[in-house]
């Protein structure tokens, strides 16, 4: 087994690494926050796996069924850092919330609900289209799970 | 299940039991098969929210917790107000406590000694466990004496989780667990979704839809929406149970008094009731659950059968117990805990979750207060430095314990707000100054009043305390 020892980089590191493939990924398009907390989830998840292209529409189809299950009062805390983010841009935003274990929690959780809402994992899927979304499943959703 | 209305409850009844959780289910089970004639009223102060209706509504009950207390303390506190009380939001965890966490004072110097043993509930573990269908490993009895038979086989653990039980295979083992790893006739094998405390396939243990052999005994009349203010005592009788239910009061007469409310309620009930012998409400307090995270180099992880796969048990017992907490270590398999690795890219599954619960010191300023209103306050100082110093030396020993995984980077994460496990509010003891029940859980002076739950636990242990509080309750009923 490999035993290589990489120092892992920060996300600020990553980010700063990954900003032109994003760039590249998306055409050069700039995500326009509008004043929908919702927007903030879609740019989250396009900058956190920037390498990968879904479906139009997909992002903000699970952004809006997440934003309406997820609790009141983290619905107000995703207001406030969307808010954040529309003021100084989300560069600057996810440079602010770097190390903050509440933002990464909620970052990589979410990521991760709507990639295993996908056909991300699905080893069988075309990989030359882009990704499609199906929806959040109430169960199953780990696809990696092997049963005894 | 016989449902009756407030105004039905006059009695006389032989038993009136408070609440509906682990302590009083497992208590009334064992109980009944002794006394089938006794005629038992169930006071439960939330609704009977089906399993059904906990998925649609996202939420274990209706009532939420912190509404019915008021908090000055740093941490959370967590519980459900509903029929089946905590067999709804817990996670299914079922570890034995080690023989020695029962003799924490006498080994150690630390807390105190319990006034029962492992010995005095090995039958009733072994009960408990073939109750709830629990999944576990064969070889469990490396560990806990007379554990191991199982009644479900293990749940299929994770690649990393292999490679650590081939290099500790005394110390490491597939986590047991109230979560089916084969269907049985109403539920179903577990998902591995995460998300256990609104199980999707009704694979956990539910008292409401696992225990009807309880609920539906025709000795038992249950009344939901009533809520226990006090204990009506004469000298040292517990004479009638009073509630409220749609803004009226009721009195219930009973010949024996079953008080299985949460480690909050439990105690504000004595103390509205004037029964304050060995302060209840004094030394509140539960473990303490961290999390870190395992960067893995070139291993995936999360193939496991469950969202639990495996428990590293070398530092459950041993010296270090006398400066720091005793902890386990809790192998994830679930990414709800803090999502794949999304950095570098696709090495989504290389990251290993490690949940750390962390015994901690129950003191006597940790306490739930009757300020004279009408709930209760908790006050509490926050996890003591017998826990820090003990979640400490479990995260400096992680490369030590994971050694056989490809460590690229340990992270802690967090410490989260409550691991739902109120402990240590009406504790058990032989003395009568420094606890309210006794060695029987019966209350010392009152000895018609019988307390059920995990409020009597002395020590908070680094094991999940439902399944030896539907062990105890069960003792308790066959003995009574």
């Amino acid at each position: 087994m490999s035993r290589r020892r990489l120092p892992r980089p920060s996300r600020r590191q990553f980010l700063a690494g990954t900003a032109a493939v994003g760039v590249a990924a998306t055409g050069g398009a700039a995500w326009m926050l509008t004043d929908d907390p919702k927007d903030f989830i879609v740019a989250m998840i396009r900058r956190s796996v920037p390498y990968v292209e879904f479906e139009p529409g997909a992002i903000e189809e699970f952004a809006a069924s997440y934003y309406d299950k997820v609790q009141v009062q983290r619905r107000g805390n995703i207001e406030k850092i969307s808010k954040m983010a529309r003021g100084i841009g989300m560069p600057l935003t996810e440079t602010v919330l770097d190390g903050n274990e509440k933002y990464e929690n909620f970052r990589r959780t979410t990521v991760s609900t709507f990639l295993i809402g996908t056909d991300f994992f699905d080893e069988t899927r075309d990989t030359t289209k882009p990704v499609a979304y199906f929806g959040i499943n109430p169960c199953g959703r780990n696809p990696f799970a092997e049963f005894a | 299940m016989q449902f009756i209305q407030p105004d039905q409850t006059a009695g006389p009844w032989d038993l009136v039991v408070v609440g509906s959780g682990f302590g009083a289910l497992f208590f009334l089970h064992s109980y009944l098969q002794r006394h089938p004639d006794k005629k038992v009223l169930m006071l439960e102060w939330g609704r009977h929210n089906t399993t059904d209706w906990q998925l649609e509504q996202f939420q274990n009950s209706d009532i939420p917790p912190l509404t019915t207390f008021t908090n000055e303390s740093p941490k959370s506190w967590n519980f459900t107000i509903g029929l089946g009380g905590g067999t709804n939001c817990w996670s299914g965890m079922t570890p034995r406590m080690h023989p020695n966490d029962f003799r924490l004072k006498s080994l150690y110097g630390r807390g105190m000694d319990w006034p029962i043993s492992y010995d005095d509930l090995m039958e009733d573990y072994d009960w408990a466990e073939r109750i709830m269908l629990i999944s576990g490993p064969d070889d469990m009895g490396k560990m806990f004496p007379g554990a191991g038979n199982y009644p479900q086989k293990p749940h299929r653990m994770s690649a990393p989780d292999r490679l650590l039980k081939a290099a500790s295979p005394d110390v490491f083992f597939s986590a047991p667990c109230a979560k089916l790893s084969e269907a049985v006739e109403g539920r179903s094998a577990c998902c591995s979704n995460g998300s256990c405390s609104l199980c999707p396939t009704k694979a956990k243990f539910y008292g409401i839809d696992n225990m009807t052999f309880v609920f539906d005994n025709p000795a038992v009349q249950i009344c939901t929406g009533a809520r226990v203010r006090y204990i009506d005592a004469a000298g040292d009788t517990a004479k009638a149970v009073v509630f409220e239910s749609g803004g009226r009061s009721y009195t219930v007469p009973a010949e024996l008094v079953v008080l299985g409310a949460n480690g909050i309620h439990a105690p504000f009930i004595l103390q509205q009731s004037g029964i304050t012998d060995g302060a209840p409400g004094a030394y509140i307090g539960e473990k303490m659950l961290a999390l870190v995270e395992i960067f893995l180099d070139g291993l995936e992880h999360f193939d496991g059968g469950t969202s639990t796969t495996a428990v590293d048990l070398r530092y459950v017992d041993g010296p270090h117990r006398a400066e720091g907490g005793a902890n386990l270590y809790w192998s994830e398999n679930s990414f709800q805990w803090s999502g794949l690795r999304l950095e570098p890219p696709n090495r989504f599954r290389e990251v290993l979750p490690v949940a750390i619960t962390v015994e901690d010191e129950l003191l006597a300023d940790n306490a739930v207060v009757d300020t004279g209103g009408d709930l209760p306050k908790v006050v509490h100082a926050g996890f003591s430095d017998y826990a820090m110093q003990g979640l400490q030396r479990a995260i400096d020993k992680v490369p030590e314990v994971f050694a056989a995984l490809p460590i690229e980077d340990v992270q802690f994460r967090r410490i989260e707000p409550t691991t739902d496990h109120l402990q240590g509010s009406l504790r058990m003891g032989t003395d009568k100054a420094t606890s309210v029940v006794d060695p029987g859980q019966v209350h010392h002076r009152v000895r018609n009043l019988v307390v059920v739950g995990t409020s009597v636990f002395p020590t908070t242990s680094w094991a999940n305390p439902s399944l030896t509080c539907a062990a105890m309750s069960l003792r308790l009923g066959r003995t009574m």
